[in-house]
């Protein structure tokens, strides 16, 4: 009996272990990220419920721009959106990154099914992150069409508070 | 009461009032931090941030410029060309004299265009191309011994291309772009068709380039190309520019320019041109009796489209792009092989309208 508790005892703490460690890498990505353009900063988030978002998929915030006002010198907003009730929406504080999960393990820090909005040119993409072992400060994030072929990896950086 | 209140709260020989003060302080300083907490979180100060480390990442320059027409990644149109007569007659490389004249109805075909992504870096871009274009020929009658018509008439032009593009920025403003193909070209059918590989045409193109900023880019070059209908070597210019949000240029020199009017990033109208051309193996096109030096014959097109382009989102990634404009005969002779250079026959083929119609999956 005592045997049995203590092998329940030692299970239960592996998988607690193993538990926290799984939250500890899926949370890796959780930060201000700069694209490799240098024009924007995205803060990357777990959801809020009080938003409507899901607490265990990540978000992305814009919190920089590096030229914040249009050529009228008035704050820059989502001009090119297909729903034109939102092109008066400011770029700066918008979530262009959404619902991306976790589904990576130990190994492989990746992050999947999420989509990322591209103010640009209005559209929005599927979009999948990597973060690698040896460096966890550059994310390789990749926005496609339908199948990750069709699409444009781009690397950021993670930018800390000096 | 509140009188009562304050004079209590100025009174500091009041315990219960001391308690008061110390719990009213407090919470000003809770408030305070916490609102000063909530202020850091909203209001990001670049000043305050650094990159996390020194792991240096090469920033590249990209390959478009604001408001650009999309990359199309696989394209299917229609064409169709408005009806003309073939007029043809004996070139310098004929020794006899012979002229013959055909209507053509409509001249119509189908056009697949792909353009994958192999790779797709900011650090390079490498895309695989594959094309197959056709041009049937649908003759109102075929002229007693106009060799030429009948074997248009009875198997349409096939053009198949299969190459690469690589896009290769080396630092924020320089870029080097690459481009190859190899053509199959010829009036066959696929029941019958056995591909001549020594008959392959190759293009190809090397380019160097600048962008300015995010609205200009140019790029400077040289190129094989059988745009002209025969092989080329010429020298060739990139140059696109983005003007103001309506207008912009978009220049391939020789191979097309336009100038470009963006109703939005979702809907552009252009107004241009495209050279279009390719050399089709024409092997096994009827003699008629005028002593073709040999049998294997060469079909040299070239032809300027003059048109206004219009091309609209109908969803994030698939586009409608409809065309309408002239087509402007520039080379259609029928010459003995891939290197003379006088025509057995040339060809009249006039200045018909032409409308296309086409759908696109375009790239992120």
């Amino acid at each position: 009996m005592k045997k049995t508790i203590l092998l329940w005892f030692i299970s239960a703490l592996f998988a607690f272990g193993a538990q926290a460690q799984k939250k500890e890498v899926e949370d890796i990505i959780l930060g201000n990220w700069q694209p490799s353009n240098g024009r924007s900063v995205v803060s990357i988030y777990k959801g809020k419920k009080e938003n409507g978002e899901d607490p265990n998929k990540y978000y992305g915030k814009v919190v920089w721009l590096k030229e914040p006002n249009d050529e009228k010198g008035k704050p820059r907003t989502d001009v090119n959106n297909p729903d034109e009730a939102r092109r008066k929406d400011p770029l700066k504080g918008m979530i262009i990154l959404k619902d991306l999960e976790f589904v990576g393990n130990n190994k492989e820090y990746i992050w999947e099914n999420g989509t990322i909005y591209d103010p640009n040119n209005g559209s929005t993409y599927s979009f999948y992150a990597e973060i690698s072992r040896k460096n966890e400060n550059i994310l390789e994030g990749r926005g496609y069409i339908g199948v990750s072929l069709f699409g444009r990896t781009d690397t950021w950086k993670r930018l800390v508070k000096k | 009461m509140l009188k009562d209140a304050l004079s209590l709260a100025l009174n500091p020989k009041s315990n219960s009032m001391k308690k008061l003060l110390t719990y009213l302080l407090s919470l000003f300083f809770f408030l305070a931090f916490a609102s000063f907490g909530y202020a850091q979180d909203d209001e990001f100060n670049m000043d305050d941030f650094a990159a996390a480390d020194d792991t240096e990442i090469k920033n590249f320059c990209n390959n478009k410029v604001i408001n650009l027409s999309p990359t199309k990644l696989v394209s299917v149109s229609y064409d169709f060309v408005g009806g003309f007569d073939l007029d043809s007659e004996s070139g310098d490389a004929l020794e006899s004299d012979y002229s013959a004249v055909s209507p053509v109805n409509l001249n119509h075909g189908l056009r697949l265009d792909a353009n994958f992504p192999i790779i797709s870096k900011s650090s390079i871009i490498v895309n695989a191309t594959v094309s197959h274009w056709e041009s049937n020929y649908n003759f109102g009658s075929v002229a007693e011994s106009h060799g030429l018509a009948t074997r248009l008439g009875n198997t349409p032009l096939r053009s198949t291309r299969v190459g690469a593009i690589v896009f290769k920025p080396l630092n924020e403003k320089n870029f080097m772009l690459f481009q190859f193909d190899a053509a199959l070209n010829g009036a066959h059918d696929f029941d019958q068709f056995q591909p001549n590989f020594g008959k392959l045409k190759y293009s190809a193109a090397v380019l160097y380039g600048w962008k300015f900023n995010d609205n200009t880019n140019l790029a400077f070059g040289a190129t094989r190309t059988y745009r002209g209908g025969r092989v080329l070597h010429i020298p060739v210019m990139l140059y696109n520019k983005t003007f103001n949000e309506k207008w912009g240029l978009e220049l391939l020199l020789p191979a097309r320019g336009a100038v470009r009017h963006n109703f939005s990033t979702k809907s552009l109208l252009m107004f241009g041109y495209e050279l279009e051309g390719h050399s089709y193996f024409l092997e096994g096109t009827p003699n008629n009796n005028l002593g073709f030096p040999t049998d294997e014959l060469e079909l040299r097109k070239s032809e300027i489209r003059t048109r206004i382009s219009w091309d609209k989102s109908l969803s994030d990634f698939i586009w409608l792009n409809l065309q309408a404009g002239l087509r402007v005969n520039y080379r259609f002779t029928l010459d003995q092989d891939a290197g003379a250079s006088d025509a057995l026959i040339n060809n009249n083929i006039g200045m018909p309208l032409y409308f296309r119609v086409g759908f696109s999956l375009v790239s992120p």
